[in-house]
């Protein structure tokens, strides 16, 4: 069954295009959505979260679009944003009260739970905490309620390793109930490289790849070598050629393996390098 | 029972963990019968996604090592079942195949290569 | 109901600017008892409204909308939570000089129908200027410049406040036969009810098409 799902979805800019963007997301699964800086990342997921309106296409969550029941649409909704979204001058009280209004499912026990867990102090100005802070305050309000979907952009951003690892199990979690999913977008790869069952790869505004992340990173190989070495044929093949001065780096279709001969070395590559090299490519 | 996962290595997650277990499950650390932790808790203990403890998963229940029963989880089954002795068999068949094709394709004779053959079983 | 609750967030938000309300009432009640007219201690209270009025939309950063938009709702909520919060605003002046009034009445100083009557009009005018600057803020967008913002949320309190000074002649602001264009509306005489009535229920309606058109001019807008 499927969670999330986003077909023909496009947004007009001035200067930007996010173009033709689909995927369906299913019950229980994490997909990592990845991409430089300025490729459409966040646009997507302010489509998603209906902060922004797309131009054409269509999202639904569970079934339910937001233009026919935004209530029953944004319900199932935990955002969590790069950047710290609750008004500077609430409290922490004020952010208890507010949930509680809109959410039904939303439990008091449950949010002070987390506030006691991370260390959150319920009287200090929540404009004082720091970025860590921030971040668990919203994860505190988010996990507080029946959530389906949790959208995360660039939560991890400015965190250190062990909270990022902390997180990253929250939302292993999150989805174990095999009814809850999480999209999740970062420049973090490592974070996404255990966790992420699916990688959405998208670059100026247009997609790249989109598989299941064992699948993509078993579809290419990261071959190094020298230069003088390759053939034509290889040449061809090879995706995103970056040269040093003693030989070049770049990805290429397992499939396309059978074109190297004993001159190369070649290893499984990391999400990072195959978007590295997809860039470099500029396919 | 326990899965170390490395990321050095040059074997894909799923592999590891599949390899692991089934070298668990033949000598016995993890017993027959005895019910393997769910895939979704697998993956959250690990660290790793579904898909990758799916996989294995299901790796090891086309090779006859696991069954998965509705609401009980993943049993493992006894190891001397019928399958898996055919498997070994398929599995021991295929290496001695490529060896015997390379010994034909270096020129060695039948006794050369019983010779050889011996020698390695009594080491 | 979200609506209300949205109106509340609003109130959260410009909390620290609302701290400053009982010193407006002491400048009122001040005046008053300077003997001022009650309807120039009302206008007082109107002005302090309408500036306090837009503070929501100053205090309302981008970064929010993660929280805020987010909040199970539509965009009617929100809209009408923000017109609830500018008219309840209005309400407290109200309140505010009925309490004044009552006040008077038990100290034996009579408070003539037509003063009432006056009020009425002011308090409509008031409720249009609040509307208006709301459907200026939405048209433009919720995130005007601080400077652009500024002018937007005195001019119109300033505007009418120095309107009223006017109509009061000025001095004192003490409402005499003599003053010019109070005369006209005091001979008016009882119809002067009729004409606050028919004011008030004017500015609802305004009120009412103005949320209408600010739903539907942001139902489409981005909030990033």
């Amino acid at each position: 069954m499927e969670l999330l799902e986003v077909k023909n979805l496009s947004k007009h800019y001035k200067a930007f295009d996010l173009q033709n963007i689909s995927f369906t997301l299913p019950k229980g699964y994490i997909m990592g959505y990845v991409g430089p800086n300025g490729s459409g990342k966040s646009t997507t997921l302010n489509l998603i979260t209906n902060i922004c309106k797309c131009s054409e296409g269509e999202i639904r969550i569970n079934g339910i679009s937001c233009e026919e029941d935004a209530v029953a649409y944004k319900e199932q909704i935990g955002y969590i944003g790069d950047e710290f979204y609750f008004p500077d001058n609430f409290k922490v009280k004020n952010i208890r009260q507010v949930l509680h209004n809109f959410y039904p499912t939303f439990s008091a026990k449950k949010f002070d739970g987390f506030l006691q867990r991370w260390n959150l102090p319920e009287k200090k100005p929540i404009m004082d905490f720091s970025r860590g802070m921030k971040v668990m305050l919203m994860f505190a309000s988010v996990l507080s309620r029946d959530t389906k979907l949790m959208v995360l952009d660039e939560a991890t951003n400015g965190l250190d390793p062990v909270m990022r690892t902390e997180i990253l199990g929250l939302l292993q979690e999150y989805v174990m109930d095999g009814e809850r999913s999480v999209i999740f977008s970062t420049h973090i790869l490592s974070d996404l490289e255990q966790i992420a069952d699916y990688i959405y790869f998208i670059h100026q505004g247009r997609t790249v790849l989109y598989d299941a992340k064992d699948e993509l990173i078993e579809n290419y190989l990261l071959v190094k070598g020298e230069k003088s070495a390759v053939s034509a044929k290889l040449e061809k093949a090879l995706i995103g050629v970056i040269d040093n001065a003693y030989g070049f780096e770049a990805l290429l279709p397992s499939d396309q393996a059978g074109l190297l001969g004993n001159d190369f070395q070649y290893e499984k590559p990391n999400i990072d390098q195959i978007v590295v090299h997809y860039i470099k490519d500029g396919r | 029972m326990k899965i170390i996962i490395s990321n050095q290595s040059e074997l894909p997650i799923y592999a590891q963990i599949r390899e692991q277990l089934k070298e668990q499950i033949l000598n016995g650390q993890i017993p027959a019968g005895s019910t393997l932790p769910s895939i979704r808790q697998l993956a959250k203990e690990v660290g790793v996604s579904v898909i990758t403890t799916t996989r294995a998963y299901s790796d090891l229940e086309s090779e006859g090592f696991i069954a998965s029963m509705q609401g009980k989880g993943s049993v493992v089954l006894s190891t001397d079942n019928n399958l898996l002795k055919e498997q070994s068999l398929m599995r021991i068949e295929e290496g001695l195949t490529t060896a015997i094709e390379t010994a034909r394709t270096m020129g060695m004779s039948e006794e050369e290569l019983l010779h050889v053959f011996k020698n390695l079983l009594e080491r | 109901m979200r609506a209300i609750y949205f109106m509340l967030i609003d109130y959260i938000k410009v909390k620290r600017q609302l701290y400053l309300m009982p010193l407006f009432i002491v400048i009122a009640l001040f005046m008053w008892g300077q003997g001022f007219s009650i309807l120039m201690s009302f206008s007082y209270m109107i002005f302090v409204a309408i500036i306090f009025s837009t503070a929501p939309f100053g205090a309302c950063k981008k970064e929010d909308a993660g929280f805020l938009v987010l909040l199970p709702s539509t965009t009617a909520h929100r809209v009408i939570g923000r017109f609830l919060y500018g008219m309840s605003l209005a309400g407290f002046a109200v309140v505010c000089s009925g309490i004044f009034i009552v006040n008077a009445q038990m100290m034996g100083k009579g408070i003539e129908a037509w003063t009432i009557a006056v009020g009425l009009v002011l308090l409509a005018f008031c409720l249009l200027l609040i509307t208006m600057e709301f459907l200026i803020l939405y048209l433009i967008g919720e995130n005007l410049a601080p400077q652009l913002l500024g002018i937007v949320r005195v001019a119109p309190a300033m505007t009418s406040y120095f309107a009223m000074m006017y109509v009061m002649d000025g001095k004192k602001g003490n409402i005499s036969d003599s003053s010019e264009g109070l005369s006209i509306l005091h001979q008016m005489g009882g119809e002067m009810m009729q004409v606050g009535l028919i004011a008030i229920a004017a500015a609802l309606l305004i009120w009412a098409a103005a949320i209408v058109i600010c739903v539907k001019v942001t139902a489409k807008r981005d909030y990033v």
